[in-house]
């Protein structure tokens, strides 16, 4: 059964899978206004928020906070980190020994990590500083969020993707780990690659608590192809909770035939973003009428 | 199928794409991954579009690069210990091609690509080399270059090419679907660089170098033949061109208008945009999405119609693994690449002949 329905942010951070031009109008829209689709995306249904760790939702939340009916603290809340952007922009001005220096500097002054610092010392492992700077990321989100609603932590894929590829599962639980210890949250995975990540899950007996990834009947984003991501979904369905992002393939598929679809697959999560209010009021209510029965 | 676009909504039709065949011919590729197992691959410097071609590749053919060459120590040790003992990372490139090497790829900064290919070129067993945009910081360079490939598949990261739409409007614009050509505006703007940087001066060229060879390759590739009428460049955060403008003549006669910038805070991630006007329409083409305008026809085609279940793997835009696919395919069946160093020279040329006259203003 659906258990949570997620307002993704990808509109109000500039991301559009269908067209960079519609990202870029969404974006001028405001914090004030991306505050309102959040409450009014909540009054129609929604149960949780999904967000990467950019300034503008940092401010989206800031302005929640202010809701005089709590509807920060009634939210559920699963970021994303890094946000990946922000780390490649500032790899194409220092490059990338560059942002590793800056990274390991960052992680030195921290001594409240002292006992995490030696034990990357003397492990030789950076997966720790890492780590401390995927935590630094998140600490002013976590600061602004009630801690209890913070279902769980999930790596971008742009991390995922590579920590797939390169076969490094060690990454993957340095990274659990740390944040486990550091915040009290489970972590999970946002991949592209779904068949590739229940491989590396089976071949390294790898459980993942949470995995966010496109579904839509189009096999929009679903790799190597639709069947076998669809293969991957059913079966790691079994094990982790799955959130299923892009349903109406950036735009290209109706509600009626996203639901239809995603309801064969009885995911955990389901997430929907939208950066206009009314839109955001008529698709979490059509959601959660799907998945009540109640259509 | 319904796309929003802008305030109304466009009813468009998958099935009035291109045969898949012509439009993605990489997918031949897909089951024939077995025969690439146990590729030797190298990768020269690790950073950013190493680690995404790494990324592409090992998860293509479920094999890690066999080595991986990075001057700076920091990233040496950073991705070794990371990684753990699947890759070997060398300082120098002689001590990885000691193993062997059938496939390299080369995305070192800029300055460096002309004498790792040297090198590379000058070794007989080397069946394929990649090499990230711009090939070679001058022209000049990519001519000797290109004379020294013989029957290896050499192949330049022009991956705007290998992106759906855009190989689109290629085969409608060979169609004649809008006409005669008139004129044709276009950008490729990102907000990369907005924080002064001294990344550049090594080089010494900046934004149509590195960002625009795309644009102007396209171009290239679409129209034929061009030459610069006029050019200007502004510097904003690095010593060299942030921003350029372009103005070129095709023999047919139209003229080009081109901008190119990597200082637009707007743009998020990069964009290029062409948009050509003919005697019977008009037709404008992003990465995202082709729309074509005449009195008969109004479509617009949008990513989720072009990339349904395919590529077999993503990472970052489906371009960067089509253009792999593409270079893989090169090797098994031999070929010339669609951005083999030969192709990209009309690029260049461009690039080249708009740095000599152009003027700085601002």
């Amino acid at each position: 059964m659906v258990e949570e329905l997620l307002l993704g942010d990808n509109p109000f951070i500039g991301v559009s899978h269908l067209a960079q031009a519609k990202a870029r109008e969404s974006v001028g829209m405001g914090v004030d206004s991306f505050v309102k689709v959040v409450t009014t995306a909540w009054e129609s249904g929604a149960t949780g928020f999904t967000f990467s760790t950019h300034p503008t939702n940092l401010e989206i939340l800031r302005g929640l906070a202010g809701d005089d009916r709590g509807v920060l603290t009634r939210l559920n809340y699963y970021p994303l980190v890094p946000y990946g952007m922000g780390y490649v922009r500032a790899s194409n001005v220092t490059g990338l020994p560059g942002l590793g220096k800056m990274i390991l500097k960052r992680s030195l002054t921290k001594m409240s990590s002292l006992g995490w610092l030696v034990k990357a010392a003397i492990g030789l492992n950076p997966s720790i500083l890492l780590a401390m700077q995927l935590a630094e990321d998140l600490a002013p989100f976590m600061e602004v969020l009630p801690r209890q609603r913070v279902r769980a932590v999930l790596l971008h894929e742009v991390l995922t993707e590579v920590l797939v590829a390169h076969d490094a599962p060690q990454i993957y639980e340095t990274l659990r780990d740390y944040l486990r210890s550091s915040y009290g949250v489970e972590v999970g995975l946002e991949t592209r690659n779904i068949h590739h990540l229940k491989l590396f899950m089976e071949k390294h007996g790898l459980r993942i608590p949470y995995i966010m990834t496109p579904m839509n009947p189009l096999g929009y984003q679903m790799t190597p192809d639709r069947e076998r991501a669809e293969k991957a979904i059913r079966l790691l369905g079994g094990q982790s909770r799955i959130i299923a992002i892009n349903i109406l393939a950036s735009g290209a598929l109706s509600l009626e035939e996203a639901i239809k679809y995603i309801l064969k697959f009885d995911p955990y999560g389901v997430a929907v973003g939208t950066s206009k209010a009314w839109r955001a009021r008529e698709n979490f209510k059509r959601l959660r009428d799907a998945v009540t029965g109640r259509s | 199928m319904l796309i929003e676009d802008g305030s109304h909504a466009t009813m468009v039709s998958v099935n009035m794409l291109p045969d898949l065949g012509e439009l993605y011919p990489e997918g031949g590729l897909v089951g024939r991954l077995d025969e690439l197992r146990g590729l030797k691959v190298v990768i020269i410097g690790f950073g950013k579009m190493g680690l995404l071609h790494s990324t592409i590749l090992s998860l293509l053919l479920q094999n890690p690069p066999r080595a991986i060459v990075d001057k700076s120590l920091t990233v040496r040790l950073g991705f070794s210990r990371l990684f753990g003992k699947k890759a070997v990372f060398h300082k120098n490139l002689e001590d990885a091609l000691r193993d062997g090497a059938d496939l390299i790829y080369v995305t070192t900064p800029t300055p460096s690509h002309y004498p790792i290919l040297r090198t590379i070129l000058s070794r007989e067993d080397i069946r394929g080399v990649f090499v990230e945009k711009p090939p070679t910081a001058t022209h000049i360079q990519l001519k000797e270059l290109a004379g020294a490939v013989g029957r290896r598949a050499v192949m330049v990261g022009l991956q705007k090419r290998y992106s759906l739409p855009f190989r689109h409007g290629k085969i409608l614009l060979e169609e004649g679907a809008v006409g005669e050509i008139e004129g044709v505006e276009c950008y490729i703007k990102s907000g990369d660089i907005l924080e002064k940087t001294s990344r550049f001066d090594a080089v010494g060229r900046g934004v149509l170098l590195d960002l625009g060879i795309h644009l102007v390759d396209m171009l290239s590739w679409l129209f034929g033949d061009l030459r610069v009428e006029e050019a200007a460049f502004k510097s904003i955060y690095t010593n060299v061109d942030d921003h350029f403008w372009l103005r070129l003549s095709s023999r047919d006669g139209f003229e080009i208008r081109a901008e190119v910038t990597w200082s637009d805070p707007a743009f998020r991630v990069p964009e290029t945009l062409i948009r050509i006007r003919g005697s019977r329409g008009s037709l404008e083409v992003t990465e995202d999405y082709l729309k074509i305008t005449s009195p008969q026809l109004n479509k617009a085609f949008y990513r989720p119609h072009y990339y349904q279940g395919l590529p077999p793997v993503l990472v970052a835009d489906p371009e960067f693994t089509i253009e792999n696919m593409h270079l893989l395919l090169r090797l098994l069946d031999g070929g010339e690449p669609a951005t083999s160093l030969r192709r990209s020279e009309p690029g260049m040329r461009i690039v080249e002949e708009a740095y000599s006259k152009a003027e700085k203003i601002g």
